[in-house]
């Protein structure tokens, strides 16, 4: 009963000591027009991205596939050294690394097309550099795609039990039913971490979105967009957790 | 971690490799090294099923250390 008064009174003491922080750091921002700065910061950058959208988009297909083979033929090796030993343990560190950048390299590229779209709507369309931007894109997804299949297979040769069929769309639930418990309470703990770090990101780029547009207008959409994201993240860990 | 084990020692009695203990049981090469140096306690099942194959009992291949 005291431990509980004692965390109660606590949490009150910390919420009025984060409201005082807030109130004062809004002052001084306030005061030197900081939201100003920081909202001129996002349109400098947006302007910097539509300037150099191609550049950005060649150099970060180029610099992710690269990466991609290096980490696959580093990991490879360390792993083949590792198994020769016949004990202790796979260093799966560069793998590992490999396969996340593949889907990395994958969605980033689709974020960045809005931005063609926009230069091609502004009038500054060139078709040479629109056939390099779809060509590198569906050959970018193409290559990772194979990467993906490689490092799978792979993973497989060493772990017999292993689902290998990447082009499976059911790949991801058939590839966990192949976990051990071990890998399985590991990707569950990873995923927990990510959806806290992934919840709170939400809430803060709420709170800020919600500061520039009391400042500066603009639209509610992304507001209510990353909103709609938090409450079905929200929702489907409450069900998840109540089905037991 | 507060489990300590034979698991190595009794694995070599049965000239086992860890590929092949996890292969009996159901794990991975991996999970039994993580278990054979002590940064994985395996679930009941897994215990029992190591027990089963190397032919001795739960309390012999794992020992629970007081803090």
């Amino acid at each position: 009963m005291k431990k509980e008064k004692k965390s109660n009174l606590k949490f009150i003491l910390s919420v009025i000591v984060i409201m005082i922080c807030g109130a004062v750091v809004g002052f001084i921002a306030s005061s030197f027009s900081i939201g100003q700065l920081i909202y001129d910061f996002f349109v400098n950058l947006q302007k910097f991205i539509d300037r150099n959208i191609y550049l950005i988009y060649i150099a970060f297909i180029v610099v992710v596939d690269l990466t991609v083979l290096v980490l696959y033929i580093g990991g490879k090796k360390k792993v083949l050294k590792d198994l020769k030993k016949d004990d202790g343990i796979i260093d799966e560190k560069y793998l590992s690394i490999s396969m996340g950048l593949t889907s990395i390299g994958m969605i980033v590229p689709l974020i960045l097309i809005p931005n063609f779209y926009k230069v091609i709507l502004q009038g500054e369309f060139d078709f040479y550099k629109f056939l390099i931007v779809v060509g590198l894109f569906f050959a970018n997804t193409v290559y990772l795609a194979f990467m993906q299949s490689v490092i799978v297979k792979f993973l497989k040769f060493y772990n017999p039990e292993k689902y290998d069929d990447v082009l499976d769309m059911k790949f991801t639930k058939k590839f966990m039913d192949t976990m051990d418990e071990r890998e399985l309470f590991e990707t569950y703990k990873a995923s927990f971490k990510a959806y806290k770090i992934m919840m709170g990101t939400i809430i803060g780029l709420i709170v800020f979105l919600t500061i520039v547009f009391v400042g500066n207008g603009g639209s509610l959409l992304p507001i209510y967009t990353l909103g709609l994201v938090f409450l079905v993240g929200s929702i489907t860990y409450l069900v998840e957790a109540i089905k037991n | 971690m507060p489990l300590e084990n034979k698991l190595k020692d009794f694995r070599n009695e049965k000239s086992l490799n860890q590929q092949e203990l996890g292969a009996l049981v159901g794990v991975s090469r991996q999970t039994i090294s993580l278990i054979e140096r002590g940064d994985y306690n395996p679930s009941i099942t897994v215990c029992l099923k190591l027990a089963k194959v190397l032919g001795r009992s739960v309390e012999e291949i794992f020992t629970y250390v007081e803090d």
